[in-house]
């Protein structure tokens, strides 16, 4: 038989079914390769941001829980090492969550507000393994949200004062010391600045940037961004502002930091490791104190009108989604306890005086760190942390930084912002 | 016609409408049928819904209705993101389409000479078009550093300042506005193509009336020219309220580098109203939609096809 045209019609009626066949199965592809449980333990997921390394020694901690819950459940890490929390929240959005992942405590309220993360309140205060007594205080309450814990930190870094030895030697300046205050550290910023013939600065005295956080700068003096019961952001509050405009001279009249350009372009960091920097704020257990090729020193922060650094912590929090909160709290657990025994500093008093025998290199390190760990406070996250975080960089520290703006307008610009943000999530 | 006729006729059409030539046909193109409904006109749906609707993709509530409020928080002058995001990416339109068209006639008609060795030229001009985005950004990123970028290198040799081209807020466009003309090698083969299907005619007929190198090419390269302009104005159009991915890598101070398609992302997925971000992607489909239409109706008055203005 042919078609109207002429052509043969036996292949393409053949064809036709044959082609709705391959659909079909094409179609049914995404069904059968949806992972079930067919029998065996649940598979638990497990969300990390870390590279391949900290992945490497993960593994050995999983494998562990795994071999101790043999039958129970079957721990499952995935590494997300790039855009960690954009795909995090597209696996929510697509009913996907890994049953725990790791946040940064900033995000805890955002994340607690929605519903997102679990609630663990009930189940750590009863659990006999856990004495929070033996937690910091500011671990406990950079983990509640709503007078709720959702989480306990996994560990707690403290900025301390790195510096750089040789550029000290050669400023004939004396280390920093647990005496320094802020005018003296001023005093030696000067002083460790060096300029070329042309007036152009070949080394500074510290950097300042999005990093380090600009609390430091605000506590120290008193100050605070928002009120106690954290309904009302602070930033125009004397102290505050003071901070601030101590700030905005070392960095735009003595001109003791590269300029934000020059920073946004080669980084804090290597800034710091080319030599180039004398005083760098780090996280504690940062390995700025072994940058080859450097002699560096380990300081705390110098002292203001209170002893104050800011600590960043990471947490560990069960997904509101799992569908096997009590055994996703067991792993919680136990992934706890793995960490707090792997990364320094763990957030518990017991552990944390043990510090150099979970890291041998930070030994010289380690009145430093736990003197800063006493004073160290966490970020107090608001439900728009985001919008928060964008309007501070935007409205107060660019400006500042770049000297565009004086800081108590920035700060009183600012404010409003702040005040506006709190206002639509009250 | 009576009702037995009626019926008839029904059942003939309904049985024209399921032979089996039909039944083949969609068989054939429904992978794509299933692709465009899954994958485009299904999210394209969902969007204008989630668009009345406040939804956070981390939240276990379902998106909550609240009509027109998106809209209206972008246009009531509350979200000064939204605006200062349109007047960047209108800028960076209004700068780099017209430049872009230039650029590329210019080099279009450099390169379209029949000489020895041209081609070397022209893959060399097109090359940078082929290249992922991503890695032109990466480049750029090092060609604009302040230090020790070759750009400021060339601006040192020539005994002029450095600038710091993504780290002072009045550069940063400018700096979008280069990279967009790096890659203009794709306008430009196009337009070869089209100056090489000229008619030779035309000019042999325009020389022997006496016209001069300018008046040939006013009078006849462009009026020739035009409908492959007016293609590449409209996907220029489009691609510059459309730029984010270059965006996201190179950066640049503040939110200087703030173009619409970048906030929409970040509205998404930094800020979380899935909802706000689907009504600000809906209102650049009727920015565009607009600016398109209008060319498209502009385009009787300056574009000619076949030696021919279209008249309608």
């Amino acid at each position: 038989m042919t078609s109207a045209s002429g052509t043969p019609r036996t292949t393409t009626r053949r064809a036709g079914p044959a082609f709705l066949g391959a659909l079909a199965v094409l179609l049914s592809l995404p069904i059968v390769g949806c992972d079930g449980e067919p029998g065996g333990p649940p598979r638990l997921r497990f969300a990390t941001w870390f590279g391949t390394r900290e992945a490497a020694e993960m593994a050995p901690i999983v494998a562990a829980i795994n071999a101790r819950n043999a039958g129970r459940f079957v721990l499952e890490m995935i590494t997300i090492p790039d855009a960690y929390l954009t795909k995090i929240d597209t696996m929510m959005a697509g009913g996907l969550a890994p049953d725990l992942f790791l946040l940064s405590a900033e995000y805890l309220v955002s994340y607690a507000s929605v519903g997102a993360i679990a609630d663990l309140d009930d189940r750590i205060r009863r659990d006999p393994t856990i004495d929070l007594a033996d937690f910091y205080p500011s671990a406990i309450s950079a983990s509640t949200c709503r007078g709720r814990l959702h989480s306990l930190p996994w560990v707690m870094m403290p900025i301390v004062l790195y510096f750089n030895k040789d550029l000290f030697d050669q400023a004939r300046e004396p280390y920093p010391d647990a005496t320094w205050d802020w005018a003296r550290f001023a005093v030696a910023a000067r002083a460790l600045t060096k300029r070329d013939g042309s007036g152009r600065a070949a080394r500074w005295g510290f950097v300042q940037h999005t990093w380090p956080p600009y609390l430091i700068w605000v506590w120290q003096n008193g100050g605070d961004v928002l009120s106690a019961d954290g309904k009302r952001p602070t930033l125009t509050d004397p102290r505050t502002v003071e901070a601030l405009s101590f700030l905005d001279r070392l960095v735009n009249v003595d001109g003791v930091t590269p300029s934000a350009g020059t920073v946004s372009q080669l980084g804090v960091n290597e800034l710091f490791k080319s030599g180039r920097i004398a005083m760098f704020f780090g996280g504690s257990s940062d390995d700025h104190d072994r940058t080859p090729g450097l002699r560096v020193g380990v300081a705390e922060l110098p002292k203001g009108r209170v002893r104050a650094t800011f600590a960043w912590m990471g947490h560990l929090v069960v997904s509101s989604r799992t569908r096997h909160p009590d055994l996703a709290y067991v792993a919680w657990r136990e992934l706890l306890e793995g960490f707090h025994r792997w990364k320094i500093v763990a957030p518990r008093r017991s552990l944390a005086r043990q510090l150099e025998r979970f890291e041998p290199r930070k030994a010289a390190a380690r009145s430093v760190i736990l003197a800063s760990m006493d004073y160290s406070r966490p970020v107090r996250g608001v439900v728009e942390q985001t919008d928060w975080d964008g309007f501070v960089l935007e409205k107060l520290l660019l400006p500042v930084l770049r000297g565009e703006e004086r800081a108590d307008r920035a700060a009183a610009v600012t404010q409003r912002k702040l005040e506006r943000i709190l206002e639509t999530t009250r | 016609m009576n009702t037995g006729e009626k019926r008839r006729d029904l059942a003939g059409t309904i049985r024209r409408m399921f032979r089996w030539e039909w039944v083949e046909a969609y068989v054939f193109i429904s992978p794509w049928l299933v692709g465009f409904t899954v994958f485009v006109l299904g999210p394209m749906l969902f969007s204008l819904y989630l668009s009345f609707t406040r939804y956070d993709p981390r939240s276990v509530d379902l998106p909550a209705w609240v009509g027109l409020d998106n809209y209206r928080y972008a246009f009531d002058n509350v979200d000064e993101k939204f605006y200062r995001s349109l007047v960047t990416t209108g800028v960076y339109a209004a700068v780099s389409i017209p430049l872009g068209l230039v650029a590329s006639l210019a080099l279009a008609l450099l390169l379209a000479r029949d000489l020895q060795g041209i081609g070397i030229f022209r893959t060399i001009f097109y090359l940078p078009a082929v290249l992922p985005t991503i890695a032109v950004g990466m480049v750029f990123i090092w060609l604009f550093n302040t230090e020790f970028g070759l750009v400021n290198f060339v601006l040192q040799q020539l005994h002029l300042p450095a600038v710091d081209w993504l780290g002072d807020p009045r550069s940063v466009l400018p700096s979008y506005v280069i990279v967009s003309l790096w890659s203009v090698g794709g306008n430009m083969m196009v337009l070869i193509a089209a100056i090489k299907g000229i008619p030779r005619a035309l000019y042999e007929a325009a020389i022997i009336d006496g016209a001069g190198t300018w008046q040939r090419f006013r009078h006849v390269t462009l009026p020739q020219l035009s409908f492959v302009l007016f293609f590449n104005l409209v996907t220029g159009i489009i691609g510059a309220f459309q730029v984010f991915d270059i965006a996201y890598v190179m950066g640049g101070t503040g939110d200087r580098n703030l173009f619409y398609v970048l906030y929409v992302y970040q509205a998404a997925w930094s800020r979380h109203k899935m909802g706000y971000a689907c009504a600000l992607a809906w209102v650049l489909f009727g920015i565009v939609l607009a600016i398109s239409s209008l060319v498209m109706k502009s385009s009787p008055l300056w574009v000619y096809y076949e030696g021919e203005k279209r008249t309608s």
